[in-house]
């Protein structure tokens, strides 16, 4: 048979290819990972539920002393309650409340200090939210930064931060946590006197510097093994052939490829620390008054649960809330990045 | 200044402050009937002194024989040497199987201080610096063999050994001749001679001041016989060789002692201790609540069973209730004041304090019961003799009575008149325990009370062992709360109360006090009254403790601590001890 019936044919195949291609590259480039992760969270209605409880206590937290100063002047002290002020007199000698919820105080008053209930929990929300998203969004850069660093350079300093990722993780962590909070708040004082308010304060940011500290090597692991099978892909290779500089590379190139699992460990990461706050502070190792703390109420409470379960139910709610929502909605997230998941 | 009750941290920090001598026991909220601190009238006379009493203990009416009374209580002795040991619980339990030259008894409803080894309650000389025990005759240790003089002589130099009695008293450093830097039989000059046995029946000691109330200081485990043959040292705790009508059995440091009776006593020389129970159970670090709920279910051993630990405060419903027959409370033997440095704090601002302090709130926020204090308006406590009643006034209408939750407006008024306002506030500056977290709360009603009243405050935390360091030091930053924060007495007479904490010698030896204040008048009346003869020391310091607090007010009296106790049905007699705070044990039988 003569040669180019051949060539016609290969032709023809060529043709059919092109005609049909063009229509699933349309459905494939029409949406990024992150906007088929958003089509499918959004479809995702316990993410929404989620999402709306997270949202109410945000809202709580930033309005704290708006939704406090809703309520009712006090009949026996003659002032509104505020999250501080102690007023014994609204505790008997054996330190029980003597008065119940009311409109002066909707979830009633502490036990032995008779400080408003409310204003304790609304305030309360203000460091769980903050520690939990404040070391999050730290450790994830942390973790990122080391992660795209080790897992692109290689060699020596690959080694060494494999090392360090691999030695803080040997660390008994809750241990240390709880050794290192009185340490680095003396060295902080620098011999000097702290007030109450002063100890509560540096607490608040030494609780945050140790959690990331000890919060970010799970994803600078993830981060550097995913990036060291990317950098060998053609897609890079490509941008390392034509001279793209390697910073390009890593946040062009490399850091999009990543946005999936860096939203997930996040996601996850922020319930985690919001734990990590209320169990150090439910040991003593947190916050310490004045500030309002769920996990310190907590640990106040759990003694006269059986007398006084009001001062325990509303922490305990919100934070369980709080950590499960959050813990859902991360799950969600993953569900919706997941190439793999079916629903 | 000793400690003489151990406790768990947490009931020592809970207060917030520590007492130098025996933080008293707190607990947490609960229910009641809202008055303040029962005031019951505490018993007086604690100090009477019978040196004729003789044995054998008068039987108690339908007390029945036979039984183990189990003690599960929360703290846990670090030793039972009879050296060492100078807490409240071991007190109790060397009650027991112990005997020294002097002891308390119940007796006619009030406790009395008795011969127990001597014939009587010692003879001092003219001068009143040599004082004279005489031995009983018969008596014997656990093993049979006959107790000597020597044998007390040596306890005594063994509670100057360095490490066999660290935790011990210091009178005797005090009060023997040379005694400052004696260092016991082991280590110390083999001459040392201030205790000494003339004969196999008599011990001498030899003082280097006057210590009128001496009688009382060898009632202390540290004086009951040791033979030297038989002292293994760091060992001899195991199984310290009883004389009382109890002796050891099985003894796990840590855990748990059994004791069983004891053949070789001899009732008829013992006028303090009646031995009706078989014997003693004492188990060592038990949860408080979950004892006291068990003991008041009184299911099984647990009917026979005792605790002393302070009531918890979700029983406090039962125990004022249908099980009030199974709880007893009564005095214990700290006094706790508002201590203030003197020399700091002119005394008109002392007395905008004294109008300023948040004595109720305080309470509450610690989380005592009206079960764990009573209030106090003296330095002396009520069951000391010579104590006189009077409620001193920090400004007219304004009484010292360690109630109430003070007058801001008033205090504002005094800090006014004194020169102080808004815009050159008095700043009051203490230390308070940061990683606890009564304490914390403590603090908080404490500084905003005291800011209400017109004070600048600078509340400086610091850990409690660390807090008790800084508050400890007479250089100290502070200006007020300094140690101690309380004292517990060691015997009922003030002589163990005002001259420790109020004279000068506090503060010469390094330490802080009430005030921290030297004053030439305060150190001559406490000499004055101390060269008394004991019975007539008594008004004469209740005088003095009116005195100090009306002229100096160096530390505003606040409240004096008290002994709770729950026991099952079958435990019968269970009579509170006004001068340790704990149950009189040898009264105690058990219905079958």
């Amino acid at each position: 048979m003569p040669e180019p019936s051949a060539g016609t044919l290969i032709e023809v195949s060529e043709e059919t290819a092109s005609t049909t291609a063009p229509e699933t590259k349309d459905v494939r480039t029409g949406r990024s990972p992150g906007q088929v992760a958003w089509a499918r969270l959004k479809q995702d209605k316990v993410a929404i539920v989620c999402s709306v409880i997270i949202l109410f206590f945000l809202l709580v937290a930033i309005f704290a002393p708006l939704l406090v100063s809703l309520e009712a002047v006090d009949p026996i002290t003659g002032a509104k309650a505020d999250v501080g002020t102690v007023h014994t007199e609204l505790v008997d000698f054996n330190g029980l409340p003597t008065v119940g919820p009311s409109s002066a105080h909707w979830l009633g008053v502490e036990p032995r200090l008779g400080r408003d209930l409310f204003a304790r929990w609304a305030y309360g929300a203000r460091p769980s939210l903050i520690i939990g998203f404040v070391a999050a969004f730290a450790s994830t850069l942390i973790g990122v930064t080391l992660g795209l660093i080790g897992g692109y350079l290689g060699g020596a300093s690959d080694k060494f931060i494999s090392w360090v990722i691999d030695f803080f993780l040997s660390l008994p962590i809750l241990l240390l946590v709880i050794a290192i909070i009185p340490i680095m708040q003396k060295r902080i004082a620098a011999g000097g006197d702290l007030t109450a308010e002063e100890t509560s304060t540096i607490r608040f940011v030494v609780l945050i510097v140790i959690l990331v500290v000890f919060g970010w090597m799970g994803l600078a692991r993830l981060v550097r093994g995913e990036v060291k099978s990317l950098r060998e892909r053609e897609f890079v290779q490509a941008a390392r052939a034509i001279g793209v500089p390697t910073r390009s590379i890593l946040f062009r190139e490399i850091l999009p490829n990543l946005v999936g699992p860096i939203i997930v460990s996040a996601s996850i990461a922020v319930p985690a620390y919001i734990t990590y706050e209320a169990t150090l502070s439910y040991l003593g190792a947190g916050l310490v008054e004045p500030t309002a703390s769920w996990g310190r109420t907590i640990a106040d409470a759990q003694n006269l649960f059986a007398t006084y379960p009001l001062w325990l139910w509303p922490s305990v709610i919100g934070l369980s809330l709080l950590v499960l929502a959050l813990s859902l909605l991360g799950d969600s997230i993953r569900d919706a990045f997941d190439p793999t998941s079916r629903r | 200044m000793r400690w003489t009750k151990v406790l768990t941290v947490g009931a020592a920090a809970s207060l917030g402050f520590v007492a130098a001598c025996g933080a008293p026991a707190a607990n947490t909220g609960g229910a009641g009937n809202g008055t303040n601190g029962g005031n019951a009238p505490v018993d007086k006379a604690g100090a009477a002194l019978d040196p004729n009493a003789k044995g054998p203990a008068p039987e108690i009416p339908g007390a029945k024989k036979g039984g183990i009374l189990t003690v599960p209580y929360n703290t846990v002795p670090a030793n039972f040497d009879p050296s060492d040991q100078f807490y409240q619980d071991t007190a109790v339990i060397f009650s027991l199987s112990h005997r020294a030259l002097t002891t308390f008894t119940w007796k006619d409803n009030h406790m009395v201080l008795v011969p127990d080894l001597a014939t009587d309650l010692g003879k001092a000389s003219e001068d009143g610096l040599t004082w004279t025990f005489t031995l009983k005759d018969g008596i014997k240790y656990e093993d049979g063999s006959p107790v000597k003089a020597a044998d007390i002589v040596f306890a005594a130099k063994r509670s100057f050994d360095p490490d066999l009695a660290a935790n011990g008293p210091t009178y005797q450093r005090e009060f023997f001749k040379n005694g400052a830097d004696y260092q016991g039989p082991y280590k110390g000059d083999k001459n040392w001679n201030s205790v000494e046995a003339t004969d196999d029946k008599t011990v001498v000691f030899h003082l280097e001041k006057r210590f009128e109330t001496l009688p009382y200081f060898v009632s202390f485990n540290q004086f009951t016989p040791i033979p030297e043959a038989k002292d293994k040292k760091a060992d001899y705790q195991l199984h310290p060789l009883a004389t009382g009508p109890y002796m050891f059995d099985k003894y796990t440091p840590g855990t748990e002692l059994t004791l069983k009776r004891n053949p070789n006593w001899d009732p008829n020389t013992d006028p303090a201790r009646n031995n009706y129970p078989d014997g003693f159970h004492f188990k060592f670090g038990q949860d408080i609540v979950k004892t006291q709920t068990a003991i008041l279910a009184s299911n099984g051993d647990d009917a026979s069973s005792l605790n002393w630990d302070a009531i918890d405060s979700s029983l406090i419903s039962q125990i004022e209730g249908e099980k009030k027959s199974q709880y007893a409370e009564g005095p214990s033997s700290c006094v706790i004041m508002v201590n203030m440095d003197a020399r700091k704090i002119p005394l008109e601002v002392r007395k905008a304090i004294a109008v300023a302090y948040p004595f109720d709130s305080i309470h509450k926020a610690g989380g005592e019961t009206t079960h764990s204090f009573s209030p106090a308006s003296t330095i002396i406590p009520p069951q000391i003799p010579g104590h006189t009643d009077y409620v001193a006034e920090a400004a007219p209408g304004f009484k010292m009575n360690g109630q109430g939750d003070g007058d801001p407006a008033k205090a504002k008024e005094m800090l006014a008149a004194a020169g102080y306002g808004p815009d050159k506030p008095f700043e009051l500056i203490y230390y308070y325990t940061n990683d606890d977290d009564t304490a914390q709360k403590v603090n908080q009603v404490r500084k905003q009370a005291f800011q209400k009243a017109g004070f600048k405050v600078q509340d400086i935390g610091a850990p409690s062992a660390e807090r008790r360091k800084l508050a400890g030091d007479p250089k100290g930053k502070y200006n007020m709360l300094q140690s101690p924060r309380g004292w517990c007495f060691d015997w009922p007479s003030a002589d163990s109360i005002i001259p420790p904490t109020f004279g000068t010698i506090s503060m010469s030896q390094g330490g802080t006090s009430f005030g921290n204040f030297s004053d030439a008048k305060i150190d001559a009346e406490i000499k004055r009254i101390q060269n008394l003869s004991i019975t007539e020391q008594g008004p004469e310091w209740g005088k003095m403790d009116k005195w100090l607090t009306e002229t100096y007010l160096l530390a505003i009296p606040d409240y004096n601590d008290k002994g709770n106790f729950v026991f099952g049905t079958k435990v019968k007699n269970v009579i509170p001890n006004p001068n340790k705070g704990m149950p009189e044990i040898t009264k105690i039988w058990l219905d079958q």
